[in-house]
């Protein structure tokens, strides 16, 4: 369970106050397939950086499973993000020097943990999502999907229990989006908590819940 | 962590390096050149010192040496010496030799430049008159023929022992000379021996030498006229006693400022001192260009930094902590180092290679694990500020940053 609790997000520029996030309040539960809807610039990025304990709120409470999360240390919050929490971007945000196992096991090597079958399991992730024989190549070698694919098998090396993707499909064209949009599903179906970020109506109608942003404030 | 993350650090590191190789290789000079120079005053210390000790090492470090005048550890005083009018006598030698820690007493009587003459050949070297004791305390070796020995002594036998030069000067080859005759201020003298060629830059020249028995010459009545004793106590242990009876027995005849006692191995320490002063001098200016270096090598990694927000922000996202993201920067900055450290070794070693004929040089372990640690020490000194950056950004901003 994920919740905020009249959460405001406030950038300050030139001594004048700029609302991303106004007085949210909203509860995830474990198992949910959340969808976040909102026009450019409404604050959805803000609210899963918040949600997923990348980022603060100015005002407001954030709990993680009961935590309280602003008592919660530099590396703990590093901990929870490493091994409850997968992310996955719309730019991929693969480290491009480093080859595509590299960029998989990197979160592994953060754990801290030691898993005598480590190379195995990655090698079975890639293998499930059909990108197995990039193991050894770059991310700029590989396509846009394909490198999604990486970021996805990243997100899941850990076994994480939350899964945020914002804007997923963002820079694919949409027989690859769906590709990926349906993989997502599938975790989600698995028993992982999925939450979305779409401006795309018809993906997000096949989410379970919806949450809309308007200029920062919770619509719906 | 597993094995792997550090493997990935290292690796992630050197690509770094790599990627950039103009500007790594520009840093790295910084720090090329300062343990360069390090490295080649440490190799130029080390090399005098060990020439020097090895010098006095052939001594022995159970001697003592007695000279005419007053030598109180000032080095330049010993031409001082030599101008004083002041000898020893045979009977000094003689009470000298009933001292229990004495164990070898040579007397040594010296005339400097004398014309040595083998039929028309002819050559200025040192006389040295001494007894047999001379050979063992001066450690010759016999090229050809041998030494003079004490029956030689005993019966005022007119023989000569020849130093390398003198012999290869008088004679067309030197390992002829045993057998022929030299005529040293009027005297006549049997050669009965060749000393090897000793080298090096020793204060008596050994090579230009003719030795003989002192009863050999009694018209400049050495017995009364030695200028230098040669002592050599029964072991190390005893040496500072045998040099209080020394200055006790000589003492009840002479002033103070008559003679000296000198511990070699005190001389070996009056010249390192000088000279590891001058040393920690040069080596001060080694320190200088690794600052230098150093400040190269950060203002890299703020470069590096800045241009890898993006990857520091992901790296957060996906569970790096902040000391993850330190350690990874700090790696970077140690190799960078360590890279300048390597080719500066090469090149100094280089350089010791082609000085070494003509000047001691030397690199040992201790220098290189110095160049090591200085290196990794101003990776680590001037990486921790740009890493602590790093690892200071917020994930968010880092992130978002384009
Ligand atoms: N560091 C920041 N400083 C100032 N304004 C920011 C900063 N980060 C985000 N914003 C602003 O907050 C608003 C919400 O941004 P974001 O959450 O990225 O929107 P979305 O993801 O819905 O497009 C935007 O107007 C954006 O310009
Ligand atoms: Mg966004």
């Amino acid at each position: 369970m994920i919740k905020v609790s009249s959460i405001s997000k406030i950038y300050t520029t030139d001594n004048i106050k700029f609302y991303a996030l106004k007085d949210i309040s909203l509860t995830i539960e474990k198992g949910e397939y959340v969808a976040v809807l909102g026009a450019s610039g409404s604050g959805k990025s803000t609210l899963m950086h918040i949600m997923g304990l990348l980022d603060k709120p100015s005002i407001g409470a954030v709990y993680f499973e009961k935590n309280l999360t602003t008592k919660l240390s530099d590396n703990q919050l590093s901990e929870i993000r490493n091994k409850k929490i997968g992310f996955v971007f719309q730019q991929f945000n693969l480290i491009n020097r480093l080859t595509v196992y590299e960029n998989v096991a990197l979160p592994y090597f953060y754990s801290g943990r030691k898993d005598s079958k480590i190379k195995q399991r990655i090698l079975n992730l890639l293998e499930d999502l059909q990108i197995k024989e990039k193991e050894n190549k770059y991310p700029n070698q590989l396509s846009g999907g394909q490198q999604q694919r990486v970021a996805i098998a990243r997100a899941l090396i850990m076994e994480p229990d939350y899964i945020f993707a914002d804007e997923p499909t963002g820079n694919l064209d949409s027989k690859t989006g769906k590709e990926i949009i349906s993989i997502l599903e599938s975790l989600n179906k698995k028993g992982k908590t999925l939450i979305v970020v779409t401006h795309d109506k018809s993906l997000a109608d096949r989410a379970k819940r919806k949450i809309v942003l308007q200029d920062g404030r919770l619509l719906s | 962590m597993s094995e792997g993350y550090y493997i990935l650090l290292v690796k992630t590191a050197v690509q770094s390096i790599f990627r950039a190789k103009l500007r790594s290789f520009l840093t790295a000079l910084g720090i090329m050149i300062g343990v360069m120079s390090v490295v080649l005053l440490m190799a130029f210390g080390l090399g005098i010192k060990n020439y020097i000790s090895d010098q006095f090492q052939e001594l022995g470090s159970n001697i003592l040496y007695v000279v005419v005048g007053k030598i109180d550890g000032n080095l330049a005083a010993g031409s001082r010496a030599l101008a004083s009018n002041f000898r020893f006598k045979l009977r000094d030698v003689a009470s000298l030799r009933r001292l229990p820690e004495a164990e070898v007493v040579v007397p040594i009587y010296l005339q400097p430049r004398v014309k040595i003459q083998s039929g028309k050949n002819s050559f200025y070297g040192d006389l040295v008159l001494s007894d047999d004791g001379l050979y063992k305390a001066y450690n010759y070796q016999n090229f050809v023929g041998k030494f003079f020995d004490e029956s030689d002594l005993r019966g005022r036998e007119k023989v000569a022992y020849l130093g390398w030069n003198t012999a290869a000067e008088l004679f067309d080859s030197p390992a002829e000379a045993v057998g022929k005759t030299v005529v040293v201020e009027g005297v006549r003298l049997r050669v009965i021996g060749v000393a090897k060629e000793k080298g090096g830059g020793s204060a008596s020249d050994f090579d230009n030498n003719v030795v003989a028995p002192y009863t050999a010459f009694p018209q400049l009545d050495p017995e009364n006229n030695f200028y230098f004793i040669y002592l050599r106590a029964v072991s190390e242990t005893q040496l500072n006693s045998l040099k209080n009876r020394v200055i006790a027995v000589l003492s009840r005849n002479y002033d103070a400022d008559d003679f000296s006692v000198i511990e070699p191995t005190e001389m070996l320490n009056a010249v390192l001192n000088i000279f590891s002063f001058v040393n920690i001098g040069l080596v001060g200016i080694g320190a200088i260009s690794l600052v230098v270096g150093g400040v190269g090598v950060m203002n890299v990694m703020y470069m590096a930094v800045t241009e890898r927000i993006k990857e520091i922000g992901i790296r957060r996202a996906i569970g790096a902590k902040k000391n993850d993201i330190l350690l990874q920067f700090l790696v970077e900055s140690i190799i960078l180092s360590l890279f300048g450290a390597v080719i500066g070794l090469v090149l100094a070693y280089i350089v010791v290679l082609l000085i070494k004929p003509y000047f001691a040089a030397e690199i040992d372990l201790t220098i290189v694990g110095t160049a090591f640690g200085v290196s990794t020490a101003i990776g680590i000194f001037f990486g921790s500020a740009p890493a602590r950056r790093a690892a200071n950004l917020e994930p968010v901003s880092a992130i978002r940053y384009e």
